[in-house]
């Protein structure tokens, strides 16, 4: 082949422009330790690189859903701890008063205590969180309260989904029965959910976390014993034993017998919903775990298509520029061979 | 009748010649597109009155360009494909580069849209989280707008680099036309063929192929004929040139510039007929680059805002009230042809919506639902929700052609790009829509003339418009459908619609889970095959790999050029040797005919001595 003067400056040119544009891209590599910095370095491991962010960015949020449950839920098991401890002391007042040493004196001195304890069981049980929202008012987080004076009986509560609250109005003078109150828990999301949907229903799905309770339920008495002295069905709250509670001793009676049995069954309750309580936290935990080593295992596959090999990146790097080294010195060495050099 | 005079004197000319053609050589050893040139010596005949055969000295036949027209042509080929692959490859790298960097690209946003959603369903009724989940759609809104922005400018760029190419084309086409006259000339006037005027007209072809795909006719007066690479229109025919024009295509509002060129007397818009080149590379780096991108982020962009909507749609805000655009739908309409009858309709009557189909016919209403539009059960909203659902799916990333039906009275629907294929067709008639790869087109039952052509573009319509229409956080739909059972069936299908609680997060809940869902890219079976982010991941591979083979190609074909130049450097380059040594050789040549004229005058003197005694 016949070689021009040209072949020889074109070649060590395009030798040079290789190895410096191969010099450039190792740079860049190393410099933001990444293998693929655009779509086109790897069209697709870029799809899945954006897949796999994409769900590593969710399992954050739904942690920090977790999070966030989990500080709701705390706040509702404090609420019910306050209220269990004071049922007990409650109970303690009942089975002294049902001894005959104390006389009708002692048991009205006694109902201004239980009045106390009322007003505290009542407060718990019309819980307000950070946000104001109400705890036990079911999705009425906004209502005043979620117990409210019954009102054909005066002195006693119902629950504001409870037709009882029927009449009842607020301090702004809006009726407070609200029978969406007796629907509609709160359930957060923490894991992914198998038809991306959640149903306009009290159940929920096992990728969610109940963070509100209807608090008909909660301080629902089970089998209630007690009977109350008003009109009509009240509602069988632990409140509303309470109150009847505390007129017996108010009216210097012993209480009825049914009362501790029904205080009893209510700290039984409530001890299972407190437990219940423990049992999501559990769960938030669990899911956090889980989404945790899921994150891990994901961040891994993310790293081995996107993430650079620093090893791997150095020994190009130190190659290409020896090539361009090599490639630039030939070039002017090359450049030195001429026949007029001798043509003297 | 030949002495040794004249031979010496003829041998001195020649060398004379030759050192001169070296010197030649020497002089232009790097000027562009040069070819090496060689004196032909040849010994002249012996005189016909002479007895016996004694030779007459030598001449210079023709001083010979050393070339190969197939290397040339070859050359102007893979010249083609490098530029066409250089300028793909740079336009293409500016727009990966914005839209779909991983890091900061519109799915970044879009997550953070996703997860605003979560807060606002851990927490519906927290004024912080609802606002942040406004302030994140806002952030969707201002990136998508130096999205716009950005496909715009490129779309004006690429526009000024057509025109001014055509410009190139036809100032490198003048230039050729006006060397073809000159070699003519000059091949009409003498035996000797005007080399170096034979390269800079192969240099200017090269030029030229750099701008456009052409192939080369050489004709019989030496003129050369130019036509584009696949051989069907004329650029420069018998060195006439056919100018090539850039201006606005035939959807004037479009904002295109379109080639044309004028054949038989009528003007054609031949932008899909040029191949190779710069030109073909921006030709192409526009039609499968630019619009596909703009296109496919278009239509993720269409089934966010539709299914958000849609789901919006299905809630109650704080107030009670029941959801209202949280995006602005899409409200595209259609572009007229500039060759449409002159009394049509200018398009603007024709609009293009998301509309899905309602599940029976007599439906109550369409969303936003006021109370009196409201569906009558929960059930029927939620079917005319999922009919929204399978809608997206059925989005196409494509622009739509709509032809004026004379015969039938019916807008005839195709792809833009694929004009064989009746996608479907749709009335003139306001109150007859019908529904097209999920998306709904409708006539105003205005003016039209058989063959009027209309063009739109749902989706880059919907990149332009993208707003946020909810400002007050009151009004973001958290709540769902109320639960309350009113017959105890254990359905709520048959309720009225009505909200659930202040307080309920269902509806913000599904939301925030349609991130997850696969709505866009229906299958065959009508199952929808990737997720709102699925389709950006897909948007910027498709990108990502449109750069990945322009790049290969860029390699591949600079490898052959390599290659092409290789041979052509190697067959007509001037090497500085070769002619070193044609200096020595053609020196010591002139030399020694010197010598013969030195000798035959001493041999004369010599004579003349022995005359004179």
């Amino acid at each position: 082949m016949r070689i021009s003067t040209n072949m020889f400056h074109s070649q060590g040119l395009s030798a040079i422009q290789t190895h410096q544009k191969n010099v450039l891209d190792s740079q860049l590599q190393m410099s933001s330790g990444k293998r693929v910095n655009n779509p086109s370095d790897d069209p697709v491991a870029n799809s899945q690189i954006h897949g796999l962010k994409s769900m590593i960015s969710t399992i954050e949020q739904y942690a920090k859903n977790g999070t966030f449950a989990k500080t709701q839920l705390v706040q509702e098991e404090t609420a019910i701890t306050d209220t269990v401890s004071s049922l007990q002391r409650a109970r303690e007042l009942g089975i002294q008063m049902l001894n005959d040493t104390y006389n009708a004196d002692n048991r009205k001195a006694t109902a201004e205590e239980l009045g106390q304890i009322i007003d505290q069981v009542s407060n718990m049980m019309n819980y307000t969180n950070s946000e104001g929202e109400k705890l036990f008012a079911g999705n009425s987080v906004n209502a005043e309260l979620a117990f409210v004076e019954d009102p054909n009986n005066p002195g006693y509560f119902a629950y504001i989904g409870s037709t009882n609250a029927i009449g009842q109005v607020a301090t702004d003078g809006s009726a407070v029965y609200d029978p969406l109150a007796n629907y509609g828990s709160r359930f957060v999301q923490i894991g992914f959910d198998a038809d991306n949907k959640v149903n306009p229903d009290d159940f929920g799905d096992p990728s969610r976390v109940r963070v509100s309770d209807n608090g008909d339920k909660v301080f629902q008495v089970p089998n209630v014993q007690t009977t109350f002295s008003g009109t009509g069905t009240q509602d069988a709250n632990i409140l509303n034993v309470l109150v009847e509670f505390k007129n017996a001793l108010a009216a210097g009676l012993p209480p009825p017998e049914s009362v501790i049995s029904d205080i009893d069954s209510s700290i039984t309750q409530l001890s299972q919903v407190r437990a219940e309580i423990g049992g999501r936290q559990n769960r938030i935990q669990t899911q956090y775990d889980t989404g945790e080593s899921f994150k891990m295992a994901l961040e891994e596959r993310r790293s081995g298509l996107e993430d650079a090999d620093a090893l791997k990146g150095i020994t190009d790097l130190t190659k290409n520029q020896n090539a361009l080294s090599i490639a630039q010195q030939v070039f002017s060495q090359v450049q030195g061979m001429t026949l007029f050099n001798y043509l003297r | 009748m030949a002495d040794m005079l004249s031979i010496g004197s003829s041998a001195a000319n020649t060398y004379k010649t030759a050192l001169d053609v070296t010197s030649h050589n020497i002089a232009n050893v790097s000027t562009d597109g040069y070819s090496r040139q060689r004196a032909e010596i040849m010994s002249s005949a012996p005189g016909l009155s002479s007895v016996k055969f004694s030779g007459a000295g030598s001449y210079v036949d023709t001083v010979m360009r050393i070339q190969a027209d197939y290397i040339q042509r070859q050359l102007n080929t893979s010249n083609a494909s490098v530029e066409r692959y250089d300028q793909q490859l740079q336009l293409s790298q500016q727009v990966e580069g914005i839209v779909s960097s991983s890091e900061d690209g519109v799915q970044t946003f879009i997550q953070s849209f996703f997860d605003s959603l979560q807060e606002v369903a851990d927490n519906p009724t927290s004024g912080t989280s609802r606002q942040m989940m406004l302030n994140e759609a806002g952030n969707i809104e201002s990136h998508l707008n130096n999205l716009t922005t950005v496909f715009s400018d490129t779309q004006e760029q690429v526009n000024g680099q057509i025109k001014s190419m055509a410009d190139e084309i036809n100032d490198r086409l003048q230039t050729i036309q006006s060397i073809n006259d000159q070699v003519e000339r000059a091949f009409d006037n003498g035996s000797q063929p005007p080399n170096d005027l034979l390269d800079q007209r192969d240099q200017a072809i090269l030029e030229l192929s750099g701008y456009i795909g052409i192939k080369t006719f050489y004709q019989e007066s030496g003129r050369i004929d130019i036509h584009t690479a696949n051989g069907q229109l004329p650029l420069l025919s018998d060195n006439t040139i056919t100018e090539l024009k850039a201006e606005l295509g035939p959807y004037s509002n479009e904002n295109r510039i379109e080639l044309y060129m004028t054949l038989g007397g009528e003007q054609k818009v031949i932008s899909d007929k040029i191949s190779g080149g710069q030109l073909g590379g921006v030709l192409d780096f526009r039609s499968n680059m630019l619009d596909v991108a703009q296109n496919e982020l278009g239509l993720t962009m269409n089934g966010f805002v539709a299914s958000m909507n849609w789901q919006h749609y299905q809630g109650y805000d704080l107030n009670g009230d029941a959801g209202t655009s949280l995006f602005q739908p899409l409200a595209s309409t259609a572009i007229k042809n500039i060759n449409n009858d002159i009394a049509s309709d200018d398009g603007t009557g024709i609009a293009i919506t998301f509309n899905p189909p309602q599940p029976a016919a007599g439906f109550n209403g369409e969303p936003p639902y006021t109370p009196a539009t409201q569906p009558a059960t929960y059930g029927d909203k939620e079917e005319y929700f999922n009919n929204a659902i399978n809608a997206i799916g059925e989005m196409e990333p494509r622009e739509y052609l709509m032809i004026y039906n004379g015969t039938t009275g019916n807008f005839d629907v195709y792809d833009r790009q694929n004009e064989g294929v009746v996608l479907g067709s749709f009335a003139n008639d306001p109150l007859n829509p019908s529904i097209i790869d999920g998306l709904e087109f409708k006539a105003d039952g205005g003016t039209y003339a058989a063959g009027d052509r209309f063009i739109v573009k749902p989706h880059q319509d919907m990149l332009e418009q993208f707003e946020t229409l909810i400002t007050d956080s009151d009004l973001i739909a958290s709540r769902g459908q109320s639960q309350i059972d009113s017959n105890n069936d254990g359905s709520l299908n048959d309720e009225v619609p009505a909200p659930a609680a202040y307080g309920d997060n269902v509806n913000i809940a599904n939301m925030a889970n349609l991130q997850s869902k696969k709505i866009l890219l229906a299958d065959n079976n009508g199952a929808a095959t990737e997720t709102i982010l699925g389709g950006f991941a897909k948007m910027t591979s498709n990108a990502g790999m449109y750069v990945r083979s322009s790049e290969i190609q860029l390699t591949a074909q600079t490898n052959v050029h390599q290659q092409m130049l290789n041979q052509r450097d190697s067959l007509s380059g001037v090497s500085l040797d070769e002619e070193a040594a044609n200096l020595m050789k053609f020196q010591q040549a002139y030399e020694a005919a010197a010598q013969i004229i030195a000798t035959s005058q001493s041999i004369f003197q010599t004579l003349l001595g022995a005359v004179r005694g």
